[in-house]
């Protein structure tokens, strides 16, 4: 075997806290090759990013390397001088980070950052710098050398990175979640992208994700941390197929993965949270929350043990971890049907515009204020006790479609109806009965609670404004909902400060749901939350729909979850429903071209969007999805809107292309998947 | 807030123990001041006019024989009395009309902040006189004086953090359940506006003893023959050749109480700061 690129000993990292010091990466050791790509996964709090800025020797000013080694190359890293550093900087160790416009000077052209970071003779540079741009596909790089970085998309910013983290010949490079802030299709093409340039350019890649998928996806062997030790370390595939650390395997069993169904398989959410640091458990870390877990697991921490000789794991007991994910056995949900199939709320041709700031010159010349449709005539009808998916990327419109429906915008015109009365577009002017029927939890859960107000007080005031309770009446219903949301009873006093995230976005549901809505709105209610969080939250919210008989209207972007919550979809591009019927019609061909290009973004020879630099200034007029669409469309779809097709069972498609052709061509694209 | 914590988060630090203890001390003067005064502050004496500091006369007396230490004491409770009072006022009527014209926000709101911009931009002392021209010379000239001086700034400090909170899920979950104006002012946004109010009522104060202190030299605040430290400043200016002390006692009077409700402020700050990072 080769000698690797990057040699990690021992490293222990600690963040100076007030007066202590508190280790947040712990004792680990990892190597990564040549042209190696090591996934680092673990939840928020694990200490994976720390680890990634300990390896480039980029620590903030308050971390520190306590104990031992960075190698890179034979040399050892840590401890080096100021100008030594910043020459491996420059010449060998890169970063992609997360947030690109973050990390690009806003005042500076992106061809000056780029001559910048390639270094040398300015027109040797520049020339260089239009060739990596080209590498990294970017389809006019003289134009964007001399754009500002708010000018570009976020897929270009994270483009003008990678560009800029693979000029020349790097060693090392450390990607830190590098796609976390961009949407499903945008993802898709930047991971393309950096498979290609690494299978290209071999340096020792760290790949840092907290998406298992991505992982799965783009990285030769991962490791697997959990509050700052390394768990697990395997080649990919054998960890995923046959996890030996009871952490890897609650991990994977929190995913909903194809095929299952809210209705009949609960998902298994690994219990408790993440031990802070400096209140770590004196055996193994994972002991508190682990199943398999003993007196011995909570006296003595397991070392690093090599099952094979590429897979490791830190478990006393890594042969009592099953393989695979035990499927529960098909309760004998009944599919509940109280009320089954009764229409909730619909929306007839919702609209909504938004008139961007006017320059006052335009003004002046009488210029229109220029607009844009968030939504664009929306129908859709919500049944009793189903949950309706909504599903679409950013700028899709449907955040500002639950906002239009729970009234704190209202709409420019379309009518919305709760049980086939119509409701007033502005919130003031609903009723309490028509408020009550009517709930919605946010997406940000650290945004949702008021810090100053206690659990119990949050959930109390629903009761008295809503539920028309008196004081004592609504405090005695107080345990009963935190039952509901599976928080126990004495966080009635605790302050928001003192939750975790999934626990604030409990008392959030628990909050909207307190006097029983008809239809609770889920906008990316869980999509800011860890995986094993997610998981538990998904169950909560199948089994307060069973219990209550709610209806739920779920947004999210992540198409897994709606494959495993909705029982029907509609798919939004721009504003407008481009796809709807029962989920397993519309996930499956035929499809409308967007939909499909969001269901194959995971997968490296999925369809991808077309890259437009402006897909703003699409025409009044035809398709709204034609410019981006993959499937080669007409010159009829720029000029007139395309018609609805029925491919039956109430599966409708919003698409110029026969039914017949798109299932087609659809299948060979699944099939080879 | 833990009120303990922040008792001892808040005389952690050496300056602000000072500084509050000063403040402290002269509270105490202001409150007791008929029982510490050896002499009444108006009552003129032929016989000891122009006295340096002696053990009958602790800090000397003025022109007119006046003991100058129980003008001082006398003084204090006129300058705490209106600054205070100004200040709670001014931070009362600030924060309601920043909390409730930030909340509705629309054309209001346009209106209320370009008529303060428009107050902000007239220096403070020049608006007071023109203020003060139009009622006269009185206490409760003064008092309105700080009310319009401070309401403008007081209102923008407590904006900036109340749009903060606006687009937040807690206030968009009270609107969807119908909450009142009243509930969500007072209730959700103005616990979360009142660490940022207690530091500024702080500032505000020091800014308003000087503000008063300016009248009084003016000659257009409290009007003689009370004891006001600004006023003392003016009639012993015409004699510092003649009675420097005269000068030194209220002048120093004034620093003291500003430098000791400066200290304080900053303390506040420290300790609410550290409590919201806890």
């Amino acid at each position: 075997m080769t000698i690797p690129v990057l040699t990690v000993n021992n490293l222990t990292v600690a963040y100076r806290v007030g007066q202590q010091e508190l280790a947040v990466v712990r004792e680990v050791s990892l190597a990564v090759h040549e042209g190696e790509i090591l996934g680092i996964v673990g939840e928020s709090g694990s200490g994976k990013s720390t680890l990634g800025l300990a390896i480039l020797q980029a620590l903030p000013s308050t971390g520190r390397i306590c104990a031992g080694q960075v190698f890179l190359d034979g040399v050892e890293l840590t401890g080096l001088s100021g100008s030594a550093r910043r020459a491996l900087w420059a010449n060998s160790l890169r970063l992609v980070p997360q947030n690109p416009l973050a990390a690009l000077n806003p005042t500076m052209r992106i061809g000056e950052q780029l001559i910048e970071a390639i270094g040398g003779d300015r027109t040797t540079a520049t020339a260089q710098a239009i060739n990596v741009l080209k590498r990294v596909h970017i389809p006019d790089p003289a134009r964007v050398m001399r754009s500002y970085p708010h000018e570009l998309s976020g897929g270009m910013q994270q483009r003008v990175m990678i560009a800029m983290a693979l000029h020349g010949t790097p060693r090392l490079l450390v990607l830190d979640e590098p796609t976390t802030s961009l949407d499903v299709t945008t993802e898709a093409a930047v991971i393309d992208l950096l498979a290609e340039l690494i299978a290209e350019k071999q340096p020792a890649t760290i790949f840092i994700s907290h998406n298992l998928g991505l992982v799965a996806r783009l990285a030769t062997r991962t490791a697997v941390m959990y509050a700052g030790e390394l768990v697990e370390v395997a080649p990919t595939a054998p960890l995923f197929d046959r996890p030996r650390h009871p952490y890897t395997q609650g991990l994977l069993q929190s995913l909903p993965r194809p095929g299952l169904r809210y209705d009949h398989h609960p998902l298994h959410p690994i219990n408790g949270t993440i031990p802070a640091p400096g209140a770590l458990p004196a055996g193994c870390v994972f002991a508190p929350r682990c199943s398999l877990a003993d007196e011995r697991c909570r006296r003595e921490r397991p070392s690093l043990i090599a099952i094979t000789e590429h897979h490791l794991t830190r478990c006393h007991y890594w042969q009592q971890v099953t393989q695979g994910v035990p499927l529960p056995s098909v309760a004998a949900s009944s599919m509940s049907s109280n009320g089954n199939g009764q229409v909730l709320l619909t929306t007839h041709h919702l609209t909504k515009t938004i008139a961007r700031r006017q320059s006052l010159f335009d003004k002046l010349r009488g210029q229109p204020a220029p607009v844009v449709k968030a939504l664009a005539g929306v129908d859709l009808t919500v049944h009793r006790n189903r949950i309706l998916g909504v599903v679409g990327e950013s700028g899709s419109g449907k955040t500002t479609l639950a906002r239009c429906l729970i009234g704190l915008s209202e709409p420019s015109s379309g009518t919305i109806k709760l049980l086939d009365i119509p409701l007033a577009p502005s919130i003031q002017r609903r009723s309490r009965e028509e408020l009550r029927r009517l709930q919605m939890v946010l997406q940000n859960p650290q945004e949702a609670l008021n810090p100053a107000l206690t659990v119990g007080e949050a959930l109390l005031r629903p009761l008295i404004r809503l539920g028309r309770m008196n004081r004592r009446e609504a405090r005695q219903r107080i345990p009963e909902l935190l039952r509901l949301v599976k928080l126990p009873p004495d966080y009635i006093d605790r302050r928001p400060a003192q939750l975790s995230g999934g626990e604030k976005q409990r008392v959030a549901i628990a909050r909207a749901l307190a006097t029983m809505p008809d239809l609770l709105l889920l906008d990316e209610a869980v999509s800011a939350l860890d995986v094993s969080v997610q998981a538990a939250v998904l169950n909560l919210l199948a089994e307060v729909k069973e219990r209550t008989g709610v209806s739920y209207l779920f947004i999210t972007h992540d198409l897994a979850v709606v494959s495993y919550l909705a029982d029907e979809v509609v798919v939004m591009y721009r504003g407008q429903i481009v796809e709807s019927g029962p989920v397993q019609a519309v996930l499956a061909p035929p499809l409308h071209p967007y939909t499909e290009a969001l269901l194959t973004a995971t997968s490296s020879r999925g369809v991808r969007l077309r890259e437009v630099e402006e897909p703003d200034s699409l025409s009044e007029s035809g398709c709204p999805f034609y410019r981006r669409c993959p499937r080669t469309p007409g010159d009829i779809c720029a000029t007139t809107p395309p018609p609805w097709r029925d491919a039956g069972n109430g599966h409708r498609i919003r698409c110029y292309i026969p039914l017949e052709e798109l299932q087609i061509i659809q299948r060979s694209v699944l099939i080879e998947l | 807030m833990k009120l303990s914590r922040f008792v001892r988060a808040f005389f952690a630090d050496l300056a602000t123990a000072t500084g509050t203890t000063i403040v402290i001390l002269f509270l105490g003067l202001a409150l007791f001041g008929p029982l510490i005064a050896p002499y009444s502050p108006t009552r003129q004496n032929a016989d000891a006019i122009r006295l340096p500091p002696s053990t009958t006369h602790v800090l000397g007396t003025d022109r007119l024989g006046r003991d100058l230490f129980s003008r001082i004491i006398y003084g204090a409770r006129d300058i705490l009395l209106l600054a205070g009072g100004g200040t709670i006022l001014a931070v009362l009527s600030g924060t309601l009309i920043g909390v409730s014209v930030t909340y509705l926000g629309g054309w209001l709101e346009e209106l209320v902040f370009r008529i303060f911009d428009g107050l902000l931009a007239l220096p403070a002392l020049l608006l007071a006189l023109l203020l003060l021209g139009t009622v006269g010379p009185s206490r409760s000239g003064v008092l309105l004086v700080i009310v319009v001086v401070y309401t403008p700034i007081v209102a923008r400090v407590v904006r900036s953090v109340v749009l903060s909170l606006k687009p937040r899920g807690f206030i968009e979950a009270a609107r969807m359940r119908g909450e009142r104006l009243g509930y969500i002012l007072w209730r959700e946004l103005l616990p979360l506006v009142a660490p940022t109010l207690a530091v500024e009522a702080a500032l505000r104060f020091s800014y308003a003893i000087f503000l008063v202190a300016s009248l009084g030299f003016l000659g257009v605040g409290v009007q003689p023959p009370s004891p006001d430290w600004g006023l003392m400043v003016l009639e012993a200016r015409n004699e510092f050749a003649l009675a420097p002390w005269s000068l030194y006692a209220p002048a120093a009077a004034i620093a003291l109480l500003v430098i000791g409700v400066n200290l304080m402020a900053e303390g506040v700050r420290r300790a609410i700061r550290e409590d919201v990072t806890r």
